[in-house]
């Protein structure tokens, strides 16, 4: 097959030159390409508004220690809660603009094509806000965290010391029906700072699009292949599946459990929550640029501890 | 993983002082082809040609393709005239692509322009008759289009005064 590649001069203002179909008076229709956005991460993500160009925060607890044996004339036994890592994130102002000549929105066969220029704006920003989440995710097994250790590691400290480690980092196996098992268990046994219990239930069951047949098989089938007994599965319609667009890794998956969200971890954080305005033309001097639009946008994701997520690489 | 990009010709980003490229309709050299966006110049002898290897005369971006030689030097075509300050998105030339990669290291310094297949570059093995001043490298500000790793990556350069305002010869 012969391949054509559009060429068109790439001038910043949206001129007859760029859409020269629109000028072909046989042309019956123009077929708008929708700019569809997967939203998948923003699930996971608090949001936070700032109104300098930090975020910073930090956790507190109210875990206390187990109450011991006191009798009616002991001393009291008091105990203090632990306090929180912190983190700091930067935020960044981000923006696009688009601006269009008279002369194609007169020649328009629809009439649309200033909306339609326009509506990739704040489509523009959305995937950029899934974009940065995911790099977040995508990228926790080798990124810092609010405590030091990487955002999905196995050697996080509880807040409490005294406590020992707590991880979030499986074991790397490729996904199965024993691996994500074993994943809701290691969710289920982890400790709060002060090392007790939390009863964490995994909920979701998120895969990039290379595993999401295998997990969907995973979540779905009633036996278990764990066994040559062929019983019941024990993850049987268990957990939500996520399938993230944006995962870069095609062999790592992640649990998601029932944490509240002050405990997620995964901060988005907006100085400016996303706009789209416009830029004011025409202008005295260009009155046939008729309009333009901006969008901006000025925050920042990061995660400071991700308690609410198990990450493994696979294999 | 490198990525390598697809080149493009350059995309004017913006101008502080001139909101848009202006049109103008050229005499074309009857034996010139190009493509949408490459860079081209108007010579002494009236007509418009493109800008080759090394050019130090830059002053048109061309608004449309010109697929096969007109065959005459008596037809007028659009292109939109260049300005000292506009900023243009260009992606970086090395014969060799392992090395055709934006690093910071670049940034301010100056290149000159190759052409390969009526696409425009910036050429970063030659830098004796510059045509380009590197802004910065694209993936400082594109995070998530870019990486410092991508072969042929982008930049921001401005085209030198003295390029843009050169008499053709």
């Amino acid at each position: 097959m012969a391949q054509t590649r559009l060429w068109y001069p790439q001038e910043g203002t949206v001129t007859r030159f760029g859409f020269e179909d629109h000028f072909d008076k046989a042309m019956n229709d123009i077929k708008l390409r929708v700019d569809r956005v997967p939203m998948v991460n923003g699930q996971f993500f608090t949001e936070d508004d700032e109104k300098t160009n930090t975020y910073k925060m930090s956790t507190r607890g109210n875990e206390m220690a187990l109450p011991i044996v006191t009798q009616d004339t002991s001393v009291r036994p008091f105990d203090q809660q632990p306090p929180g890592y912190s983190k700091t994130l930067t935020i960044v102002p981000y923006s696009m603009a688009v601006k269009i000549t008279k002369e194609i929105v007169g020649m328009d066969l629809k009439g649309t094509i200033q909306h339609d220029m326009m509506s990739g704006l704040p489509t523009g920003l959305k995937r950029l806000l899934e974009y940065a989440m995911a790099n977040v995710i995508n990228t926790g097994a080798a990124t810092a965290g609010a405590d030091g250790s990487f955002i999905f590691g196995n050697d996080h400290y509880n807040e409490d010391a005294s406590s020992g480690t707590w991880s979030n980092l499986e074991t790397a196996v490729a996904l199965s029906p024993s691996s994500v098992a074993t994943m809701r268990r290691n969710m289920r046994k982890r400790k709060n700072a002060r090392g007790h219990f939390m009863g964490i239930k995994m909920t979701k069951l998120m895969t990039g699009i290379d595993l999401m047949d295998e997990a969907w098989s995973i979540v779905n089938s009633k036996r278990t292949s764990n066994d040559s007994l062929n019983g019941e599965s024990s993850i049987y319609k268990a957990f939500d599946l996520v399938v993230n667009d944006y995962m870069t890794d095609s062999n790592a998956f992640a649990g998601w459990g029932d944490l509240p969200e002050s405990m997620w971890g995964f901060h988005a954080a907006f100085r400016d929550r996303p706009v789209v305005e416009s830029l004011g033309y025409p202008s005295p001097e260009y009155p046939r640029i008729v309009k333009g639009f901006y969008s901006f946008v000025a925050f920042v994701v990061g995660a400071s501890q991700a308690k609410n997520m198990h990450w493994n690489v696979g294999a | 993983m490198a990525t390598t990009r697809t080149a493009s010709n350059p995309v004017r980003q913006s101008n502080a002082s001139v909101p848009a490229m202006p049109e103008e309709k050229r005499l074309v050299d009857g034996d010139a082809t190009w493509k949408s966006g490459q860079l081209l110049y108007g010579s002494s002898d009236g007509l418009v040609y493109t800008c080759a290897h090394s050019a130090v005369v830059i002053h048109y971006l061309a608004l449309q393709d010109l697929a096969s030689a007109i065959g005459n030097d008596t037809t007028y075509k659009p292109m939109a005239r260049l300005h000292a300050d506009d900023v243009l998105l260009m992606n970086v030339w090395h014969a060799t692509a392992a090395s055709a990669l934006a690093p910071e290291s670049i940034t301010g310094l100056r290149y000159e322009l190759e052409v390969q297949s009526n696409v425009c570059y910036v050429d970063l093995e030659e830098n004796t008759t510059d045509a380009f001043q590197v802004i910065m490298p694209y993936w400082r500000v594109s995070e998530f289009d870019d990486a410092s790793t991508d072969l042929y990556g982008r930049v921001l350069v401005n085209v030198i005064a003295s390029v843009v305002n050169a008499e053709g010869a």
